[in-house]
């Protein structure tokens, strides 16, 4: 393996770092999260993405990866830490990778009535997570609103994530990532107009 | 009482369980933050202590807790009671973490059966132990029936239940384990936490997660999420209250333990939070026995 490779000594202490801030980014939507410094980029995914991918990925979990993404090193990256099965339909898998190329949200599972909690976690990449007031959130987790920059999402998604709300408890839960931070946005989460921290 | 970090036992991996298991129970720890309230199956694991003494509160805070957390236990509000000082012994020696009896030093609190009174804070995880994770259990054995009832979110049954406790008794009778309703949608047992609780859980800041060991079921309450006590518009939720203050602390906002004193009849009440009364005692609030009076 390259020096790009984590320590595997530490692998477990490193998962659970990183696990914790995925759950504080899950639990507050819309909160910026910035993972450890040591975390690198491989190759086309950026260093969050590769970090969550290494501590939730395993053989238990179908992946679907953007084509655009799944070049020859990402994909022994997935195979050697994740060691997860990759799969070319997005509603079988149970986390996707992507970026520019996602699909139709309603391409991916949202799981059922009974189990809704079998759905896609879609792990995005998008080209900025910053402070700002662009995309006001607001739902559980949030305390009146939180807001974030636009993280230059496609003009689709929008009216696509809107579209899954009147459906939960299904639904897709996003974590979006960008360099060495991450942003989540559970089903729960709904875009909202006005200003960030004004109550709902 | 605060113990620092140490060097865990060799021998075992951090916090005991193994890393794939980990992987799998914060999958669905996420999972349930994103569906508050509805219950998610896990592969639950056998523990080294029984079922019924917390196996599903542990494996959640087992999955969670890292080298910088500061562990509190407590069972019915109590830090020094077996099963608390087992829970906190077992993670200072698999994992090493500081632990505390200080509810405001704490970053994972895993409890049994209460909430402390301090405040929790947006720094803190509470984890609560859940024997039945089921709301519905005892009014429809089937679990493709709860399942079926949940998707549907007919929970017409629980409400009769309790309009059956008010012709019955005249009041709404459940005071633990009081169903609550979770971001407007599911119902879900709050664990046997006394309803004097109840209130504490809606719009907290801090993340709420709920591990049941035996039934294989792991739930949440994200931070400032709705929790609604069900009650009826003529018989709205009310919480008790005591005629007496706490005899140590002198607390008359506090959950009350009757404890029994002699065979003649005597009893004291005293805070179930023995964090919170020997706080108070602290900071010089007594009550009729505390110490200042006995002195």
């Amino acid at each position: 393996m390259n020096a790009q490779s984590p320590d595997h000594n530490t692998a477990g202490l490193d998962h659970q770092r990183t696990f914790r801030l995925v759950l504080e980014g899950m639990s507050r939507p819309g909160r910026l999260v910035t993972l450890d410094a040591g975390e690198r980029p491989v190759a086309a995914l950026n260093a969050a993405s590769a970090a969550v991918a290494r501590t939730l990925l395993d053989d238990t979990t179908p992946l679907w990866i953007d084509p655009a993404l799944a070049d020859d090193s990402v994909i022994d990256f997935l195979r050697f830490h994740c060691g997860c099965p990759v799969t070319a339909d997005p509603g079988a898998a149970a986390f996707a990778l992507a970026g520019d190329g996602l699909p139709a949200l309603e391409r991916f599972s949202i799981g059922d009535d009974e189990f809704p909690e079998a759905s896609t976690t879609i792990i995005l990449q998008v080209e900025r997570l910053a402070p700002g007031a662009d995309v006001v959130l607001a739902g559980p987790g949030i305390d009146g609103t939180s807001g974030i920059a636009d993280p230059g999402l496609a003009a689709d998604f929008w009216p696509q994530w809107a579209a899954l709300t009147p459906l939960y408890p299904c639904g897709i839960d996003i974590i979006l990532t960008a360099g060495d931070t991450l942003c989540c946005l559970p089903r729960t989460v709904r875009r909202v107009l006005g200003r960030p921290g004004e109550a709902q | 009482m605060t113990e620092p970090a140490q060097q865990p036992l060799t021998g075992y991996n951090f916090a005991y369980l193994d890393e794939q298991t980990k992987r799998m129970i914060r999958r669905s720890i996420l999972k349930a933050v994103a569906i508050p309230g509805h219950q998610i199956p896990f592969g639950s694991r056998e523990m080294p202590l029984p079922y019924g003494w917390g196996t599903g509160g542990i494996q959640v805070t087992a999955s969670i807790i890292g080298k910088d957390d500061t562990l509190k236990v407590i069972d019915q509000g109590a830090d020094d009671t077996t099963n608390a000082v087992s829970i906190r012994k077992f993670f200072a020696a698999t994992a090493g973490v500081a632990t505390t009896e200080r509810t405001t030093e704490a970053t994972i609190v895993q409890t049994r059966h209460r909430i402390p009174e301090t405040p929790l804070t947006e720094n803190q995880i509470i984890v609560y132990q859940v024997p039945i994770p089921e709301p519905l259990r005892w009014l429809e054995p089937r679990e493709v029936e709860t399942r079926k009832m949940h998707a549907l979110a007919e929970y017409g049954p629980m409400h009769v239940q309790l309009y059956e406790q008010i012709a019955k008794y005249g009041r709404i009778a459940a005071s633990y384990d009081y169903p609550v309703v979770v971001n407007g949608r599911y119902l879900m047992r709050p664990s046997p936490i006394p309803k004097f609780d109840n209130p504490k859980m809606d719009n907290n800041p801090a993340l709420q997660l709920f591990g049941a060991g035996r039934e294989k079921r792991i739930y949440a309450v994200p931070p400032y999420t709705s929790v609604k006590s069900l009650d009826f518009e003529d018989y709205p939720f009310s919480v008790e209250s005591w005629e007496h203050c706490c005899a140590l602390c002198g607390s008359t906002d506090s959950y009350l333990d009757e404890i029994i004193t002699d065979d003649r009849g005597g009893k004291m009440f005293v805070c179930s939070d023995t964090d919170y009364c020997t706080q108070r005692q602290e900071n010089g609030h007594f009550g009729p026995l505390g110490s200042e009076a006995a002195e």
